[in-house]
């Protein structure tokens, strides 16, 4: 029998966006049994919000409604941010595997299954389900699925490697790039990661008339702090210069306040260990961390 | 019948003695009357669309009914429209699945992804099987069976975003009974062995408000971009053409708008995507039926009184000045751009490689665009004449190649020979006949050629001066050098 733990960081969520996703997954681990997988499956979701966006009926709702998971709410009190969060629900996991996933994404009713599919060689560390309606743009290799990164909007890890790599790393990263750093750290160690187009997760996004994306401000911030704590956790200081010159003299507010951020880190001593000083994994090419199909800002 | 309908009436029955068959009123109406229940060619028997089953096992009908159809050929494109749906932020739909022309297996993978579904979605479902008629037939027979308020249509490779159906039901709440028209986005995908892959960032070719005039030449309203009042099918009778294989969204659109007018939903809610290598109605059908289709459909609209929309007689006033004026420009001396591009594998061509083109854009601008043949050898060399008479100056000049990989390969005077004088960047072609060549530079076979420039036609005295001087100017030099090769060849006989 295949176990595995799911875990979302929920954080003042809708509740009915939450059930529809809590529905998603239920439908998912039918689908898994109804074609042979024999699987058992908990979900965890880790509530970081101010207060309890689940009370207890609701919780008693999904427990009877979808009984074939068995679920774990946990209330912090405090926002310990998606790295921080998935670290506590995981440190505990006792299951095979763990799935991470965003809390408001909708699992194709085979996703689970096409996912367990392409992770069960040994040197594959983490396997990642296709987004839609917006696909992420990185390289993949069409014949052996392998890439580069994953995120975490729906990946499921082996929980060995998630616990020798000490989970993520949540002092370095708030929200964004904590999947990337994680991803190279297990390549780093030896492992691989897939991608697999054939499990679909509906991950809502708009774009603009134009086509090109519309990041909030929060977006604009913690992914601008993200990459230059990237840029000095990869070994790369000729980087970090230029993103927090562009920055300073170029950047909206929020570039500017990420780049104040890194110089107070910095000041502090609380800065991660640079890693990887040969490059041997971590990538810069352009904006991005890997080679891209395109730009959906071009 | 609405109030104020039936008060309109009263008032033109008054003078109902003065309205016959000769004038355009009585024409008008008679047309609206005429297309009710048929497919605008005509009278068909409404029992075909008959409801196949009974009632959904929804409790209140819905606002939206989304006619699918599949032949189960595409799996995962079913799998991830239903997804789509089930992600909706208003779940206030019917979903009606017409297995169309289905083998066994394909009707069996459609009943199992419904069967995958969860429950709550499920119930949603109404699958309906039919086995006859052309690519339109299911969009009628859905429409029979349609329960809701509205009708879309959505197919099982296309993607939508979340606020799909809220849109349509926030337009429906300040324009009902109107067609309601989405912003649609456009996106290139391939088929791989494991899945399907995006290779472009959307594009935003289908994002513009509808316009009437635009539409009367080439449809710009993908249709799961478009919803339809329910009553211009079960009340009103206007049902899709079903003779039309191709483009038969376009016939049926321009057949009702008229009559229902339109609402713009100005954002994007759903993506078309343009599959790079995987069937679809453009791989399906030749470009033959695509041409004679169209014609036939101009055919249909000239055919009929056109009833135009408020507020584009300013549009069509303007329209005919730009006709008058780039008219008195051919009148003043301007060529009439008539190009013909020649295509072949050397640079001598032939007329029997040769394709004529009329200008796109209005004086002194062209743009002309040409789809190249394939005859299996890709083409290496093409030649574009841009009119008869020399006689003007061609510059800001740009050569777009779609190759059949869909890659653009841009070209410019410089990578170009030609029978002019190429002076600072422009051309200046004195003479009759005027000739651009230009290569394929890649291996691939190009599919379409694009050439669009400026041309003026006041070319300064100096400036003809200056190229008859070089013109002599390299006569003799080649004279002189013809004369050196003849004495190094024939010395000392």
């Amino acid at each position: 029998m295949i176990s595995l733990q799911i875990q979302s960081i929920i954080y003042k969520n809708n509740i009915s966006s939450l059930l529809k996703a809590v529905e998603s997954l239920s439908n998912a681990i039918l689908y898994c049994h109804k074609n042979g997988l024999d699987i058992s499956t908990k979900l965890y979701y880790g509530d970081a919000s101010p207060s309890p966006v689940l009370k207890q009926q609701d919780i008693s709702s999904i427990q009877n409604k979808f009984s074939n998971l068995s679920f774990d709410y946990l209330f912090w009190g405090f926002n310990s941010g998606t790295a921080q969060g998935h670290n506590l629900l995981g440190e505990k996991c006792t299951a095979e595997y763990m799935m991470i996933m965003n809390p408001d994404v909708i699992l194709e009713s085979s996703c689970i299954y096409e996912l367990l599919s392409v992770i069960k060689e040994k040197k594959i560390g983490m396997a990642e389900a296709r987004q839609t309606p917006l696909e992420l743009s990185k390289v993949y290799d069409t014949n052996t699925l392998e890439t580069e990164w994953a995120s975490t909007a729906c990946a499921i890890i082996k929980t060995h490697i998630f616990k020798e790599l000490n989970g993520f790393d949540y002092q370095t990263f708030f929200m964004y790039c904590d999947d990337l750093d994680f991803s190279w750290r297990l390549r780093l160690a030896g492992y691989k990661i897939v991608y697999n187009p054939r499990a679909v997760v509906f991950h809502a996004k708009t774009l603009s008339i134009s086509g090109s994306w519309k990041p909030t401000s929060a977006e604009i911030y913690y992914s601008a702090e993200a990459a230059i704590l990237m840029a000095y956790k990869y070994s790369n200081p000729d980087r970090v210069e230029k993103l927090l010159s562009q920055f300073d003299e170029i950047g909206g507010a929020d570039e500017q306040k990420a780049a104040n951020e890194f110089r107070k880190r910095k000041h502090t001593n609380k800065l991660p260990i640079p890693i990887d000083p040969e490059h041997r994994i971590a990538r810069f090419i352009g904006d991005f961390y890997s080679q891209m199909r395109f730009d959906y800002n071009k | 019948m609405s109030v104020s309908f039936k008060n309109q009436l009263d008032k033109l029955s008054e003078i109902s003695e003065y309205i016959n068959e000769n004038t355009e009123l009585y024409q008008f109406i008679k047309q609206v009357n005429d297309l009710r229940n048929s497919n605008g060619l005509e009278k068909i028997s409404a029992y075909r669309y008959t409801p196949y089953a009974g009632s959904s096992e929804l409790k209140k009908l819905p606002f939206l009914s989304i006619i699918l159809r599949s032949q189960g050929k595409r799996s995962l494109g079913l799998k991830e429209a239903f997804l789509s749906l089930r992600a909706q932020s208003c779940q206030d739909f019917e979903v009606i699945v017409i297995a169309h022309r289905a083998s066994v297996e394909g009707k069996q993978i459609i009943k199992s992804i419904i069967e995958s579904q969860p429950d709550s979605f499920r119930l949603k479902i109404k699958y309906l099987e039919l086995n006859e008629g052309t690519r339109t037939t299911p969009i009628n027979v859905g429409c029979a069976n349609a329960t809701g308020r509205y009708i879309a249509i959505y197919d099982d490779d296309d993607l939508l975003f979340d606020n799909w159906v809220e849109e349509f039901y926030q337009a429906s709440q300040k324009s009902d009974g109107k067609i309601l028209h989405a912003y649609v986005l456009a996106q290139k995908w391939k088929c791989t062995d494991q899945g399907f892959i995006s290779m472009g960032a959307p594009t935003s070719q289908f994002c513009h408000p509808f316009d009437f005039l635009s539409q009367l030449v080439v449809n710009k309203c993908p249709l799961m971009g478009l919803a339809f009042p329910a009553h211009l099918f079960h009340q009103m009778g206007f049902w899709f053409n079903e003779t039309l294989n191709v483009t038969e969204d376009w016939e049926y659109f321009m057949r009702v708008v008229p009559l229902t007018g339109i609402s713009d939903i100005e954002t994007p809610t759903s993506i078309y995507r343009l599959w790079l290598n995987a069937e679809s109605s453009y791989t399906l059908h030749s470009q033959n039926l695509w041409d004679n289709t169209y014609q036939e459909i101009q055919t249909f609209m000239d055919q009929r009184t056109l009833l135009v929309p408020r507020g584009y007689t300013k549009h069509l006033v303007a329209l005919i000045q730009r006709v008058n004026a780039d008219e008195q420009k051919i009148l003043s001396g301007y060529p009439k751009l008539h190009g013909l591009f020649y295509y072949g594998f050397s640079d001598i061509f032939s007329d029997e490689n040769m394709l004529a083109a009329y200008n796109q854009a209005y004086i002194p601008h062209f743009r002309m665009t040409f789809t190249v043949p394939n005859v299996g050898t890709p083409f290496s060399f093409f030649r574009f004449d841009p009119c008869e008479y020399g006689g003007f100056i061609l510059s800001d000049t740009y050569i777009h190649l779609v190759t059949s990989t869909d890659e653009t390969i841009d070209l410019q005077l410089k990578d170009c020979k030609h029978n002019g004088f190429f002076y600072e960047d422009k051309i200046y072609f004195l003479h009759y006949d005027p000739q651009i060549i230009f290569c394929n530079p890649s291996s691939l076979h190009i599919t379409s050629v694009t050439i669009e420039g400026t041309i003026n036609m006041e070319i300064p005295e100096a400036t003809i001066q200056a190229a008859i001087k070089q013109q002599c100017f390299v006569a003799k030099v080649k004279r002189k050098m013809k004369n050196m090769l003849k004495m190094l060849f024939h010395y000392p006989h």
